[in-house]
């Protein structure tokens, strides 16, 4: 699959950054989602977990008329921009080896944020050693976050765009040895996983 | 310190009182008003008289056209496929204490496709001003008011553009601007020439549109014009009578307002036209665009809404504009949805003039220039503030 632009970074740290686009596409962004943006000379990776449209009075005045024609709500949409899509920072990578860990600097503003499909999916997900990153954040949907991460992973090495079971086992494996001492978010896991 | 309150408590009294003494006087005045707008309802060619008079141009009175004075015209449906074109715009004025002395200019702009079900295309136009003879013009500092008169000729030129190059495939476009279209360059406060050369330049714009048969209208939300009233209180009077009257502010009309006069209108009723009584319309006059006015109840407000004579003339497109405005209106709490969203594109706001200050100090930097700083004016002000 071709590599889209999904917009420019407005916030940023070494651990997550915020994204500005203009329009949403059936593609990009979607939650779950493995982005990447090249940040001096490294390569920084993060999964898309909020993709979110701030109301104002305006919007909330047209939501609630009656009749508004459909070019007033088209125009309202327009109005929406930046739609901001936040970013959990998952790795980077460094003359071709993918490391996943915590950068040693975080991207620029106005850095452009690229999707990462197919092959560099497939490869940024062979290894499992990010999964620390996502489940540590309790304050996101994590565990929704990386099942979808993976189900996307099993996407692109099957198929026809059918889930590679075989590669959801293995990652199934590493969440118990993680979530040995919490069973039930364990049980809740992998069943998100099931082909 | 800033306000002491306290001090102007006493004030503040006073004015509680003038404004419920000038309500106390509408109301008495009011009726009256109507009344002769009845009486005089088809006496257009008598009122026209008065118009012209001596007292009348004194008073800058309002002229009728021959549509009945106390009309109430209710709008025609909107034609499907309909185009409306916007413009509003806004500006930083030049600061002398600020780090760079430029001034910019913003005009925002939308067309809206009615019935087309598309989003509106939305645009902006921003333009720095920073050359010699742009911030110095004939060798003195550019001042605020010829900013601002620059920005309403750009604001009408990029209105017209678009709306010419729309109503080339769109037969049916209307072209609308906030504010007057009846527009005063005050020769006293621009440089010398300058109030000639922007009016020329406006005019021009005007020929333009006629020429491509654009209907375009001014829309002035809350006007305070009282040009009906003063001539209705003319015409009352005897003629040997109306030598004595210099303005309205000495009689019992004074503070009654055009709007207050056609509130009688229902929602998305027009008014009969009229044309604007002001002295300076002669330059207008002269090009043959004179500017005619109606109000119209918006739903929210009365509303005056400014056409060029050429458009005042053809019932066909005056309906369309009456028809567009009233739209627009209905589906935005009273006030033309194209001028919110044009003015919203327009607007400068505070932490983007700061961003562009940055980027300009930036510039400055980039081609071995020392940092400017604010005026020490500027500086303590934003200390002390």
């Amino acid at each position: 699959m071709a590599e889209l632009t999904v917009g420019r970074i407005v916030r940023s740290s070494t651990q997550r950054f915020a994204v500005g686009c203009r329009v949403l596409q059936p593609e990009v962004p979607t939650f779950g989602a493995l982005v990447w943006v090249n940040a001096f000379d490294i390569g920084i990776y993060g999964l898309i977990y909020d993709v979110r449209m701030e109301d104002d009075p305006y919007v909330r005045q047209v939501a609630i008329a009656p009749d508004a024609p459909e070019e007033i709500l088209a125009d309202q949409r327009q109005r929406q921009v930046p739609i901001e899509v936040q970013v959990l920072v998952v790795g980077f990578q460094r003359d071709g080896v993918i490391e996943h860990r915590l950068p040693p600097q975080p991207p620029l503003s106005l850095d452009v944020i690229h999707t990462c499909d197919g092959p560099d999916l497939v490869k940024f997900t062979e290894r499992f050693d990010y999964f620390r990153l996502v489940l540590d954040n309790r304050d996101l949907p994590a565990d929704e976050l990386l099942a979808t991460n993976l189900r996307k992973a099993a996407a692109a090495r099957g198929d026809d765009g059918n889930l590679d079971r075989d590669y959801l086992v293995k990652a199934g494996r590493e969440l118990a040895r993680l979530l040995v001492n919490d069973l039930q978010r364990l049980d809740a896991m992998l069943r998100r996983l099931q082909p | 310190m800033t306000l002491e309150l306290s001090k102007v408590a006493h004030q503040i009294d006073e004015m509680g009182r003038a404004l419920a003494e000038r309500a106390q006087r509408q109301r008495r005045t009011l009726p009256a008003a109507r009344e002769l707008l009845r009486l005089f309802a088809n006496d257009q060619e008598r009122l026209r008289e008065v118009a012209a008079s001596e007292a009348g141009q004194r008073l800058r009175c309002a002229s009728p056209d021959d549509e009945p004075l106390n009309m109430a015209g209710a709008p025609h449906p909107l034609p499907p496929k309909t185009t409306v074109v916007a413009a509003d715009g806004s500006q930083i004025f030049p600061d002398p204490h600020a780090m760079a002395f430029y001034y910019a200019i913003n005009i925002g702009t939308i067309i809206f496709r009615a019935g087309s079900g598309q989003a509106p295309t939305v645009s902006t136009v921003p333009r720095l001003y920073y050359q010699d003879p742009e911030i110095y013009p004939h060798g003195q500092p550019v001042t605020g008011s010829l900013v601002g008169a620059q920005r309403n000729v750009e604001e009408v030129r990029t209105l017209a553009d678009l709306a010419l190059e729309e109503a080339a495939c769109e037969p049916r476009c209307a072209a609308l601007r906030d504010g007057p279209l009846l527009m005063w360059f005050d020769r006293a406060a621009l440089p010398q020439g300058r109030a000639e050369r922007l009016l020329d330049d406006y005019l021009s714009i005007l020929d333009r549109l006629r020429t491509g048969g654009v209907p375009v209208a001014g829309f002035v939300s809350r006007p305070h014009g009282s040009e009906v009233v003063a001539l209705l209180y003319l015409a009352h009077l005897e003629p040997e009578e109306r030598s004595a009257v210099d303005s309205l502010s000495t009689t019992d009309y004074r503070g009654l307002t055009d709007r207050a006069l056609f509130g009688f209108l229902r929602e998305g009723e027009r008014s009969a036209t009229f044309v604007r009584g002001a002295g300076f319309i002669q330059d207008f006059r002269a090009r043959g665009h004179d500017i005619h006015f109606f109000y119209l109840n918006t739903g929210a407000e009365i509303a005056r809404v400014e056409v060029p004579e050429w458009i005042a003339r053809q019932a066909q497109k005056l309906d369309l504009l009456h028809a567009v405005l009233y739209e627009q209106c209905r589906h935005n709490k009273g006030y033309p949805y194209v001028l919110t969203r044009a003015d919203e594109l327009a607007v400068i706001l505070g932490p983007e003039r700061q961003v562009l200050d940055e980027m300009i100090v930036q510039s400055l930097l980039r081609h071995g220039l020392h940092v400017p700083e604010m005026s020490a004016k500027a500086q303590l002000k934003k200390v002390a503030r």
